[in-house]
C-alpha cells in the first residue's frame, strides 16, 4: 500500500465539480449585488466626486494660467477668464490707496502684455499699451484722494516707477515696430514723459509739504527760543 | 464591502471546505454539494462583520464545522460538539470505500491514530490546508504542528506496514501472489 498515491486518489476522488462551483459563484454574486446594493452607488459617488475633483483642479489651473500669463489678452479662450478675475480683483478694492495700487497693477500687467506680442500682434500692441496708460491715468485720479501724505509721497513715487517702467520698454520696442506704429508708440512715449515730469514736480511739492510742518515748528521753536533770550536779556 | 474580496475569499477556500464536507458525509456529492452552499450563502451574510486583518481560512472553516455539528444534530437527534466533527467519518456510507479497498483501509487506519493526530493529517493531506493556515484554525504554533503531524504520518506508515504484512499472510493461505511492499 502506498500511502503517497492512496492520499492523492483520495484527493482527486473529493475534488468538486468545476461545473458546481462556477454555480454557485453565480448564485452568491447576485446575492452579493441584492445584499449590499449600496455599491454601484457608492462606485457612482466616488466617480462624480473625482469628476468633480478633476474639473475643480482644471478650472483652478485654467484660471491660475489665465491670470498669469502675459499670452493670454484678447482673442485668447481664456481671455473671460482674465478679464473676469481683475474685474473681481478690483471690486474688492475699497480705499484709494488700494484702487491705486489696483490700477498701478494693471498698468504694468497691459504694459507687460504689449512687450510680450511686439513681434506679433501690432494692432493689439498699442491698443495694450494705451490701455495700460488709461489704467495710469484712473490710478492718478484714485491718488488725489488719499488724504494721508506718506501713503500719498508712496504711492507717487510708486507711479513715477511704473512710468519709467513702461516708457523704458516702450522705448525698447519702438526700433523693433512699422513705422506707423512706432508714431503711435512715440506719442504715448512723449504723453508718459509729460505725466512723468508732472508727478516728479508733484513728489518734489509733497514732500516741501511734508517739511512744512517741522520748518514751522523750528523756526516757531528759534522764535521762542529768542523771545525767551530777549525776556531775560 | 468589495466583491473582489470576496471572490478571491470564495477562491481561496472553496475547495478546502467541500473537501472537509465531502469527507464527512461520506463521499455523498449532492449532500456535500448542498451543504458547501449553505456554508457559503451563510458566509456571503457575515461577511460585512469579517475582519480581513484576520485569517478567512480559520473564519470559514468555523462556519463550516459548526454548520456540519448542526446538520449532524438535526440528523442524529443527539448533541453533537462542533469538535466532534473534524474525526467523523461514516463509514457506513462511504461510497467510495465501498469500491476500493485501500481506501477504505486507510480510513480504518485513520481511525486507529489518536483524534488530534487524525485531524493533523486530514488537514495536512486530505483537505490540502499548509502549516500556516493550519496553525491558524488550531490556534497552534506551526513548528509544533510540522513535527506533530510528521509523527502522526510516521504512525500511520507503520499501521500501513502491517496491513500490508497481514494482508500478503491471508493471500498466501489462499494461494495468491503476494502485493508490492510500502
Amino acid at each position: 500500500m502506498n500511502l503517497g498515491r492512496l492520499v492523492n486518489n483520495l484527493n482527486k476522488a473529493s475534488r468538486p465539480e468545476n461545473r458546481f462551483k462556477k454555480r454557485l459563484w453565480r448564485r452568491l454574486d447576485r446575492g452579493f449585488d441584492q445584499m449590499y446594493s449600496v455599491r454601484p452607488v457608492f462606485v457612482f459617488k466616488k466617480a462624480a466626486i473625482f469628476g468633480v475633483v478633476v474639473l475643480m483642479l482644471l478650472a483652478v489651473a485654467g484660471s491660475a494660467y489665465a491670470y498669469e500669463s502675459p499670452q493670454v489678452i484678447e482673442g485668447h479662450p481664456l481671455y473671460f477668464l482674465k478679464q473676469g478675475l481683475e474685474g473681481i480683483e478690483g471690486k474688492a478694492k475699497f480705499t484709494p490707496e488700494q484702487k491705486a495700487g489696483w490700477h498701478l497693477k494693471m498698468q504694468a500687467r497691459r504694459v507687460k502684455e504689449g512687450e510680450f506680442f511686439a513681434n506679433k500682434k501690432g494692432d493689439l500692441r498699442e491698443q495694450l499699451f494705451l490701455e495700460g496708460a488709461a489704467q495710469m491715468g484712473k490710478g492718478i485720479e484714485e491718488m488725489r484722494l488719499i488724504r494721508s501724505m506718506e501713503i500719498k509721497m508712496d504711492m507717487v513715487n510708486r507711479l513715477s516707477e511704473a512710468q519709467k517702467m513702461q516708457i523704458q520698454i516702450m522705448q525698447n520696442i519702438r526700433p523693433k515696430l512699422l513705422p506707423d506704429s512706432q508714431q503711435a508708440v512715440g506719442e504715448i512715449i512723449n504723453e508718459q514723459n509729460i505725466g512723468l515730469k508732472q508727478h516728479l514736480e508733484m513728489l518734489e511739492q509733497l514732500e516741501q509739504e511734508e517739511l512744512a510742518p517741522i520748518l514751522m515748528w523750528r523756526k516757531q521753536l528759534l522764535e521762542d527760543a529768542s523771545a525767551s533770550f530777549m525776556f531775560y536779556e | 464591502m468589495n466583491k473582489r474580496h470576496f471572490k478571491r475569499f470564495y477562491q481561496k477556500n472553496f475547495d478546502k471546505i467541500y473537501k472537509f464536507i465531502f469527507f464527512r458525509v461520506g463521499g455523498d456529492r449532492d449532500l456535500a454539494e448542498d451543504l458547501v452552499s449553505e456554508i457559503f450563502v451563510k458566509a456571503l451574510d457575515k461577511f460585512h462583520s469579517y475582519d480581513p486583518e484576520k485569517s478567512s481560512v480559520a473564519w470559514i472553516y468555523t462556519i463550516a464545522r459548526n454548520h456540519l455539528a448542526n446538520y449532524f444534530r438535526s440528523k442524529y437527534f443527539r448533541d453533537v460538539e462542533p469538535l466532534e466533527v473534524d474525526v467523523w467519518w461514516q463509514d457506513q456510507t462511504w461510497h467510495m470505500i465501498d469500491q476500493d479497498n485501500d481506501k477504505k483501509a486507510f480510513f480504518n487506519m485513520l481511525k486507529q491514530l489518536k483524534k488530534h493526530e487524525q485531524r493533523l493529517v486530514t488537514l495536512k493531506y486530505v483537505e490540502g490546508y499548509n502549516y500556516k493556515e493550519m496553525s491558524k484554525i488550531l490556534a497552534k504554533p506551526k513548528t509544533t504542528l510540522r513535527v506533530a503531524t510528521h509523527r502522526a504520518v510516521l504512525k500511520l506508515k507503520k499501521l500501513a506496514q502491517t496491513y500490508e504484512l497481514r494482508e500478503t499472510g491471508e493471500q498466501s493461505k489462499q494461494g495468491k501472489p503476494a502485493r508490492k511492499q510500502v
